[in-house]
């Protein structure tokens, strides 16, 4: 009876984790290939059947992504324009998260459905009138422009509403008997208590911003103001180098940021939106 | 008796409301601006004919109109001489692929985001390795993925040598052969929104209460019973909103296409979509009246489209 | 100070929380809002609070209309139930909050924080963070942060209810003795609990259903219920209420008959007779015949459940040896020892108190 027991499970372990490892297999595929075929030349990595490691090793492709004087300026840009996001996101939708879960205004609820409904719009509609209109303030082709598109992100102020409505309206109350009027029970209260919330929110933000492609293939125009995705793919279709190994590694460079933060990250991601019951 | 609903406010909630409209007023303003005005203007901006550089023309509704007898001759072109739809009817080819490619891949994601979730959820050792491993091709940026697919559908790429053992040797040209250049585009959406979808389904298995399977054990219930009569149940409003959201994503796909197919379509006109089509229209014939009223077109299928489906499964809001 | 509302009510969308109440409370006392929960009580005490505004009627402290005066220049205190202690800062910050807010000089905080801790036995935990804490020293921290202000008035929104039995015992004389006896504050009070409102309170207002049933001091509600409501909420056991018809001056009570000089002459229909376990004698002699249907041993006293006709009737006594005698008897011998109360079953209000009165089986 035991040994049958313990030999289902032993094999519903292995069962298991055969699973696990070919997903992850599948899903972790295009990494692992490409990271190898970033260190061979371009001969050994389109050769059938495929090869599995760099022989030579070489650092060809690398270096001929930064000889191009616009890739590290690309980085640069992207760099830009994501920190920033993050900066502004993090003061505009912190304010705007507590206003609206703990401050009284008349249609205050009616205001935030309709922020929230803007989720629901698909881009594609607004692209073309924005387009219009950041060309008539004269923000077109500017980093400045994308990153002012981006500054109130409406999924942030959401995310920071929540997370101020999960402590409990008590608490806020408590302030305001105590005799904080609501910009010091944002300041004494609210703010010090928004780590957790502030952290996913500048990590989503973070990831949302570095890896985006239709807001600036639109907005941007001149090849230096690219961002790392708009960037790549111009180098690629005007076939900037011969040999595709470079492309692969600039994807690899270009991916890295956000895989790293998330790989480090992950928890705090999570953290932030699933808040913890802290009945104090 | 007395009442007291004054119609002015005391000097406090006048503060408050002042500090609402202060913390307030820039991401309303913003948003609402490039948002709901955009909307309009894009309404507005599809019954005239502009090109930026002179005046607008008002032509009611002839763009719609023209897309609407372009739809037409689609059909027929597809009828009679599909090879060439893309060269006649591209709004329609359009149309046509978008719709095809939000097939494919609306339910493959969705079912393998919920395999990746049954089988990450084991608690098993390791399995948060697992579980970080599964997203991180949400992660990336699809554009950037889509250069290491390019590579990876090449002819003698990776792929074909994956599958060759199943195809006898036959190695589809993925990327130029036109019966395959939209299943490539499918795989590498799917590789990407299962992986963010997977998060979605394993917060809903992780956040389905103990004590019911508890009481179904008890109950008699064994593993499959329990999965298909208490599991599959439970998660079916996560089910639809993956599915709403999903179709909504599927079909403005842009960004995919633009780096496999090109700005054209590539071979055959295989990966053209309507939103390709819409940013042709717009910036490459500059004709952003005629865009603004595609745009609206796609608005309306994709509104039209989630409110079918929120009623297909309606299964309760989604919290 | 003291505080009166003067036909107060509060909607929630379609349901009325609080319906035109009016209560006058004088300084210095205890008064506790009792009610169950879902009454309006914790309403009725935010509206105070000035947390929440009524749609109709004045809320008055001190005579003034405070209707639009913001709730942290009503000088009151609020304590809530899950003591809303801010969870970044320490214990000593926590108290010192409302200080800060309103300026006071640094040394003053510290004077005021350091008196307060002391009366509350908390000085050990100045440094602490809320989250160290148990649940009574959490409650004796929203407190301190209640206290230090002075305020005229205390506000307390069922502080003891997320206390377990034994500490709720403990702390409902000390808080009695220190914000009633000590520090001599108006005090009002919401439980949901009739023990807690009758060892705490002055007087008490029983609130259901968003209305004032009765406003009383604990032994006038026991006493005198003005309704079957209160006679069966306040007490425990709970009042025996039982169905009964009136005709021609005797009570007509599942094959009983009830005479008594108290009862009004022109008395007919229905009504309902209360009377308290306390007062229902059981015993296998002389009496009233009854079913037994069960026994509930406390320890220090006994209830029986017993079926008087169709109606359960239970009955409450220390008297030892009770339970050996009873064991095993299928009928038993009530007497009534105490006060009847008869209630119009119509309109559930008291219509008298029968002291004296002779009971007889028919």
């Amino acid at each position: 009876m035991l040994l049958g027991e313990r030999g289902l499970r032993v094999a519903y372990l292995a069962a298991a984790y055969t699973l696990m490892v070919l997903l992850a297999l599948i899903y972790l595929m295009p990494f692992l290939r490409s990271i190898v075929a970033s260190f061979m030349t371009w001969a050994q990595a389109s050769a059938y059947p495929p090869e599995w490691w760099p022989n030579p090793f070489t650092l060809e492709n690398y270096m001929k992504l930064f000889r191009l004087s616009l890739f590290p300026r690309w980085i640069l840009n992207t760099a830009l324009v994501s920190g920033l996001v993050v900066a502004l996101n993090l003061v505009t939708c912190s304010m705007a998260g507590y206003a609206f879960a703990v401050l009284r205004f008349p249609g205050r609820d009616l205001l935030f459905s309709a922020l929230l409904t803007l989720l629901m719009v698909p881009p594609f509609v607004t692209i073309i009138p924005n387009f219009i209109l950041i060309t008539k303030l004269g923000l077109i082709d500017n980093l400045i422009g994308l990153v002012f598109l981006g500054s109130a992100s409406v999924s942030g102020v959401y995310l920071m509403r929540q997370y101020y409505l999960s402590l409990g309206r008590e608490l806020f109350e408590a302030a305001r008997i105590d005799g904080a009027d609501p910009l010091r029970s944002y300041l004494y209260v609210a703010l010090p208590l928004s780590k957790p919330a502030l952290g996913a929110l500048a990590i989503y933000q973070f990831l949302g911003s570095w890896n985006a492609f239709l807001g600036p293939l639109v907005f941007l125009r001149s090849v230096e103001n690219f961002t790392l995705p708009v960037g790549l793919n111009f180098a690629f279709s005007r076939s900037l180098w011969v040999e595709y190994t470079p492309i692969i590694a600039g994807s690899l460079v270009a991916s890295a940021p956000t895989i790293i933060v998330y790989v480090l990250l992950n928890k705090y991601m999570i953290r932030g939106t699933v808040v913890a019951a802290r009945k104090g | 008796m007395s009442f007291s609903k004054t119609s002015f406010f005391e000097k406090s909630r006048r503060l408050e409301a002042l500090i609402f409209l202060l913390l307030t007023l820039y991401p309303l303003t913003l948003n609402f601006f490039f948002g709901y005005f955009s909307m309009l203007f894009a309404f507005a901006l599809s019954a005239f004919e502009w090109d930026i550089l002179t005046p607008m023309k008002f032509v009611g509704l002839k763009n719609y109109q023209e897309m609407l007898s372009e739809i037409v001759h689609g059909v027929e072109v597809l009828v009679s001489s599909p090879r060439v739809l893309h060269l006649r009817a591209p709004f329609f080819n359009g149309l046509k692929n978008i719709l095809l490619y939000t097939a494919m891949v609306v339910p493959t994601q969705t079912l393998l985001a919920l395999v990746l979730a049954a089988v990450a959820n084991q608690r098993v050792r390791g399995a948060h390795f697992f579980r970080v491993a599964y997203f991180l091709p949400a992660t990336t940026c699809p554009v950037i993925i889509s250069l290491i697919f390019i590579w990876l559908f090449m002819r003698d790429g990776f792929v074909n040598y994956l599958i060759s053992p199943l195809t006898g040797g036959f190695k589809p040209d993925w990327l130029r052969d036109p019966n395959f250049l939209l299943p490539a585009i499918a795989l590498v959406a799917i590789w990407g929104t299962s992986a963010h979808f997977f998060v979605t389904f394993l917060a809903g298995l992780q956040a389905l209460p103990r004590e019911v399977y508890e009481a179904a054990k008890i109950d008699g219930a064994g593993a499959l019973a329990r999965f298909i009569y208490i599991t599959i149940p439970l998660l079916k409003p996560l089910v639809t909103y993956v599915v709403v959201l999903g179709t909504i994503g599927a079909l403005q796909m842009f960004d995919l296409a633009w780096v496999m197919a090109g700005a054209g379509g590539g071979a055959g006109g295989a990966g053209y979509t309507v939103a390709l089509d819409i940013y042709n229209t717009a910036f490459v014939q500059l004709r952003y009246g005629y865009a603004a009223a595609k745009a609206v077109l796609l608005f309306a299928i994709i509104f039209t489209l989630n409110y079918y489906v929120q009623k297909k499964l309606a299964f309760g809001r989604v919290t | 100070m003291s505080v009166s509302l003067r036909g107060v009510s509060k909607r929630f969308g379609r349901v009325e929380a609080v319906r035109r109440v009016s209560l006058d409370i004088e300084r210095g006392e205890f008064f506790v809002l009792l009610g169950p929960s879902g009454s309006g009580k914790s309403t009725l005490l935010r509206i105070i609070a000035g947390l929440e505004e009524p749609d109709e009627g004045e809320v008055l402290i001190d005579g003034r209309v405070v209707n639009e005066v913001d709730p942290s220049r009503r000088d009151i205190a609020f304590v809530f139930q899950n003591y809303a202690l801010y969870p970044h800062m320490r214990v000593y910050d926590n108290i010192a909050f409302p200080l800060r807010m309103r300026k006071f000089p640094k040394e003053q905080i510290r004077e005021r924080v350091m008196e307060v801790a002391e009366m509350l036995s908390i000085t050990h935990l100045l440094d602490k963070y809320p989250h160290q804490l148990s649940g009574g020293e959490q409650q004796r921290v929203a407190l301190a942060r209640a206290i230090v202000r002075r305020p005229k008035v205390f506000l307390l929104d069922e502080p003891l209810s997320n206390l377990d039995a034994k500490l709720r015992v403990r702390l409902r004389f000390e808080l009695r003795k220190l914000l009633h006896d000590e520090l001599k504050t108006t005090t009002i009070y919401v439980t949901h609990d009739q023990v807690e409102a009758m060892t705490m309170a002055d007087r008490i207002a029983v609130i259901n259903k968003g209305e004032v049933v009765q406003v009383d001091t604990p032994i006038g509600l026991y006493e005198k219920p003005e309704n079957t409501f209160v006679a069966g909420f306040i007490g425990t056991p709970p009042m025996n209420l039982l169905s009964a018809r009136a005709e021609e001056g005797t009570i007509v009570l599942e094959g009983v008959s009830i005479t008594s000089p108290d009862i009004p002459s022109g008395l007919r229909g229905e009504v309902v007779v209360g009377i308290r376990p306390q007062d229902v004698e059981v015993s296998i002699g002389e009496g009233v015949r009854a079913r037994l249907i069960g026994m509930e041993k406390l320890g220090g006293g006994v209830i029986v459940h017993a079926l008087l006709g169709r109606q359960e009737i239970t009955s409450y006594t220390e008297r030892r040896g009770v339970e050996s005698r009873l064991e095993g008897e299928e009928y038993v011998a009530l007497l009534f020892r105490g006060p009847l109360y008869v209630f119009d079953a119509q309109t559930e209000k008291l219509v008298k108190v029968l002291s004296e009165y002779r009971v007889e089986e028919l």
